[in-house]
């Protein structure tokens, strides 16, 4: 009895000797209960050493192992081998973004932008009460405002499926600007203002033009796109009201 | 990287919805009134007569309806338009051609607004 | 394999034709096209207008030039494109327009339902007003 197999063309790149990204096909045994990371695990274990590529949680929550997947951004860790099969499955880094070597791409340009929306809760130091006066409150209706968008993992597969952003590298992009939002909307958070000059920045919603894949390929449901849109509307929003009301206007 | 937030841009998308919003609401129906109602026998042809649309040109609010129906799509494609240049990879004379695009609504408007005021 | 040297990261580069490579890139790419045939009917309508003040033999001489079969195939497309403008629009109504009274959050089934809702009783307003 043979067991059933599955092939797998998986981009090689090496930073010291290549030039542009080859396939490399591998045959590998099939099981039905293997996700994507499985079978790269496989290839690293018994057929290829060299083999270069992120994971971590494999459960869907870490955000380290985005790959493009038969063209498709996905977490490897969560994309089965069944859905595929027989076929042949094509494996490449993450697309949009500079490869490292094999399936590891450069988020350095991410990090950045996260770091620029200010991923954190921004307290005014005036309003601050002593600790001895208890706790802040929130309430489960104000958290129901902003908790889609806190299931970001940081997986950037919505950077690879932005159009925008594969065109434009100085796009904040969508998960940066889903988190801008979801601080923004926290009822803790007082610090709009400190991320209004990168949110509504030229680079920032305003590039967007809601393609909306991003949301699509979303394992988290974030919606980011939904993010981006509400942020442009309340932004222009204020704008109107700044200029049709300056009596009592906002910075 | 220096951010800076952009204090012109809300207002171009501001009219990129208002157009939208106006496109989406009137401009199918009036579409298949104006194009396809007489010619599919849905509509009688005196419907579209000189005489029936010089009486509607008197109806005071009508001209205010037309001016909003056909400026504000106007703004929705110059932005819509505008960006999907960029998208098909032209982005290297971008403020010449923001300024053609957002122009040729603005133009639109003036010559849009002269004929219903001074010569209809 | 070349000969080793520093490493250096590869550089992908996206080409103009991208939005061809998958069906929702290029349905995008139809939406955004729709704008265009909006906008060219709209100036159409304008100069049909305009022509009022041309008198009645130019007016008409005109209206019976929008029966012929191109401008007939014009207004097909371009009504396809409106719906599709509007159906793209109120679509993704729901996901930018939250309805939040107290604590309790209106499905967003009725948003979207709110605008097509509109969108024919409008549609209905507008024809009923011209055919009366």
């Amino acid at each position: 009895m043979t067991e059933p197999r599955i092939t797998l063309e998986v981009a090689r790149y090496s930073p010291e000797e290549d030039d542009e990204p080859a396939f490399q096909k591998y045959e590998i045994p099939y099981r039905e209960d293997w996700v994507v990371l499985d079978a790269l695990n496989h290839i690293k274990d018994y057929v290829d050493e060299t083999l270069t590529y992120r994971w971590s949680c494999r459960m869907g929550v870490c955000g380290s192992c985005g790959t493009m997947v038969n063209g498709e951004p996905k977490l490897t860790c969560s994309t089965f081998l069944r859905d595929y099969y027989p076929g042949t499955i094509t494996v490449e880094p993450l697309a949009n973004f500079p490869v490292a070597r094999d399936l590891v791409i450069e988020m350095d340009d991410f990090m950045e932008k996260l770091q620029a929306v200010k991923p954190w809760i921004i307290r005014d130091e005036e309003d601050e009460k002593p600790v001895s006066e208890g706790e802040h409150l929130q309430t489960p209706k104000q958290l129901e405002e902003f908790k889609q968008f806190t299931m970001c993992i940081n997986c950037m597969l919505c950077y690879s499926a932005c159009p925008v952003y594969g065109l434009e590298e100085s796009f904040v992009g969508p998960a940066a600007l889903a988190l801008a939002h979801r601080y923004n909307l926290d009822s803790r958070d007082k610090g709009n203002d400190e991320r209004t000059h990168v949110v509504a920045s030229s680079e920032g919603i305003w590039e967007c033009t809601f393609v909306g894949e991003c949301s699509v390929v979303c394992p988290k449901h974030v919606d980011p796109a939904a993010a981006i849109q509400r942020t442009k509307v309340a932004t222009t929003k204020d704008w109107f009201k700044s200029v049709l009301m300056p009596w009592g206007a906002k910075s | 990287m220096n951010y800076q937030k952009n204090k012109t841009e809300p207002f171009w998308w501001g009219m990129f919805s208002a157009g939208g919003v106006i496109a989406a609401l009137l401009v199918p129906v009036t579409l298949f009134l104006d194009g396809l109602a007489v010619p599919l026998g849905l509509m009688d042809e005196g419907m579209v007569s000189y005489e029936r649309w010089q009486a509607l040109m008197s109806v005071p609010w009508i001209k205010l309806y037309l001016f909003v129906l056909v400026v504000l799509p106007l703004y929705h494609a110059a932005h819509r338009i505008r960006f999907s240049l960029y998208e098909l990879g032209m982005r290297e004379f971008r403020i010449s051609m923001d300024v053609i695009c957002y122009g040729a609504a603005v133009v639109g408007t003036l010559a849009v607004g002269y004929v219903l005021v001074k010569v209809l | 394999m070349s000969e080793r040297r520093e490493p250096r990261s590869f550089y992908p580069t996206i080409s103009p034709t991208w939005w061809l490579k998958k069906r929702s890139y290029f349905m995008f790419m139809m939406r955004e096209l729709s704008s265009v045939f909006v906008a060219a009917f709209v100036l159409l309508f304008m100069y049909e207008l305009f022509l009022l003040s041309k008198g009645p033999e130019t007016f008409n001489l005109f209206q019976e030039s929008l029966r012929r079969p191109l401008f007939l195939l014009f207004y097909a497309i371009a009504l396809i494109f409106a719906i599709y403008h509007t159906i793209t629009w109120f679509g993704v109504l729901s996901r930018i327009q939250v309805v939040r009274i107290g604590s309790w959050t209106l499905p967003p089934i009725f948003v979207t339902l709110s605008a097509f809702g509109a969108w024919f009783a409008i549609s209905a307003a507008v024809a009923w007003y011209f055919v009366k």
